[in-house]
């Protein structure tokens, strides 16, 4: 045994070389050799989604109205204002400016790069909630349960609709939740770490806890992701794909040699 | 095959299968070719892969023999091996350099400069100590700590992926 180890560690050394055999590399070279990258995929049809939306502008009796549509892609779309939005799929949203004011009614998921303009405020209304930005970089997801705000950059101030309704302020890094039926939002002290993850195709981790990571494929998925608590705090580190919920499970649990069990959300329809 | 599929297998096989196509080619970009176009082409051929970790060595050995007959070496036996091998323990002995070869990269640089002067180079302490302006003590506690980490990585049966 102790001369076999001998013999594979002198054949390891005989061979060396920094840089050889790179599996991260290969496997780039296999996607794009076989034509399979995800994110050429997704930059693709973001851009035929682009271009297609150009051609079918609603104009609904106002002129100055714009809506847009991501049909069955994600869609990055360019405002009158020089703002850009980029809605993901099944997301509509309305645009108009006038003087002194930028609005937009959004129904569904949108991330907004806002062209700063103080004496123009940004405005997002989603029928029972509020955004008003001057320029930054948020995003505002609605679900029927609730409105989530990530602010990426810059600040927000966010609020509730109704005559007892109160607002947050919210700097960038920060997440905010209004829950259906609640006048008024609260901040999230420890928000999850891939609010865009649905943009980038990708969830990030570096050195979070399982239980952390559980909870936001619990949240993208709309199923309930668990584990044994005794795993919960293990540190999970690594870059995984949105397009294949079980690659991810699958990977985490060799990865740290523990079970993963998924089910259905209960509260979800 | 999605993606991430696609990235879990090269880091599950990709590395084993190079040290394993290493023992016949003697190269290692020769190596890492052979070992790459025989995962393309087994995507390409829809084979399905679930059933293949000895598909995949199969695959890979057919491929190097071919390249080495048509460089005229009729008599293809892996380069180092005197003594017969079988195919299970060929593949448990790539996927343990594998580990060690993933072990190596992952040494602190001047730790891993250091390690390969003497044991791939065949430095002696004394040449290594002279060269880089270190003292022989240090390179000798360097080299010890370094093959400490390796023995101590190679043995970890629960490393599953290799190279990252």
């Amino acid at each position: 045994m102790q001369e076999n180890s001998d013999r594979i560690m002198g054949f390891v050394m005989k061979h060396y070389r920094e840089g050889a055999f790179d599996t991260v590399k290969a496997a780039g070279r296999h996607m794009r050799g076989a034509g399979v990258s995800f994110r050429t995929y997704l930059f693709a049809a973001v851009g035929v989604a682009a271009a297609v939306i150009l051609g079918i502008f609603i104009f609904r009796g106002n002129p100055s109205v714009q809506r847009y549509e991501a049909v069955d892609s994600a869609l990055v779309a360019s405002l009158p204002d020089g703002s850009r939005v980029t809605l993901s799929e099944g997301s509509t949203l309305s645009f108009s400016s006038g003087k002194g004011e930028r609005r937009a009614t959004l129904e569904g998921t949108a991330l907004f790069e806002v062209t700063h303009d103080e004496t123009c405020p940004f405005t997002v209304s989603l029928g029972r909630a509020t955004v008003k930005v001057l320029g930054t970089v948020f995003q505002v997801r609605e679900t029927p349960s609730e409105v989530k705000v990530d602010v990426l950059e810059g600040k927000v101030s966010f609020s509730g609709e109704g005559a007892d309704a109160s607002s947050v302020i919210l700097t960038s890094g920060t997440q905010s939740v209004l829950h259906s039926g609640s006048a008024s939002p609260s901040v999230v002290e420890e928000s999850l770490p891939n609010p865009t993850a649905w943009l980038t195709g990708n969830f990030r981790y570096e050195a979070v806890p399982l239980v952390t990571v559980l909870e936001e494929l619990s949240d993208y998925y709309g199923k309930i992701f668990y584990c044994d608590p005794s795993a919960s705090e293990k540190l999970l580190t690594g870059t995984f794909s949105v397009d294949d919920p079980d690659a991810i499970v699958s990977s985490i649990e060799s990865a740290l040699q523990i079970g993963i069990a998924v089910t259905a959300d209960p509260f979800k329809e | 095959m999605t993606p991430s599929q696609i990235s879990d297998i090269y880091k599950r096989y990709y590395r084993p299968l190079c040290l394993y196509a290493l023992h016949y080619m003697g190269d290692v970009d020769e190596s890492e070719d052979v070992v790459q176009e025989c995962l393309t082409s087994v995507w390409q051929n829809g084979t399905v892969v679930s059933n293949g970790k000895s598909y995949l060595y199969t695959t890979v050995r057919n491929r190097c023999i071919d390249r080495l007959r048509s460089k005229g070496r009729i008599d293809v036996v892996p380069m180092d091996d005197v003594s017969e091998i079988s195919d299970e323990e060929a593949q448990a002995r790539s996927e343990r350099e594998a580990l060690l070869w993933t072990a190596v990269d992952s040494l602190p640089a001047k730790r891993r400069k250091i390690l390969l002067m003497s044991k791939r180079d065949g430095l002696k302490y004394e040449e290594i100590a002279l060269r880089l302006g270190i003292s022989e003590n240090t390179v000798r506690n360097q080299i010890s700590r370094a093959l400490e980490t390796l023995r101590a990585k190679a043995s970890d049966i629960l490393y599953f992926f290799f190279g990252f």
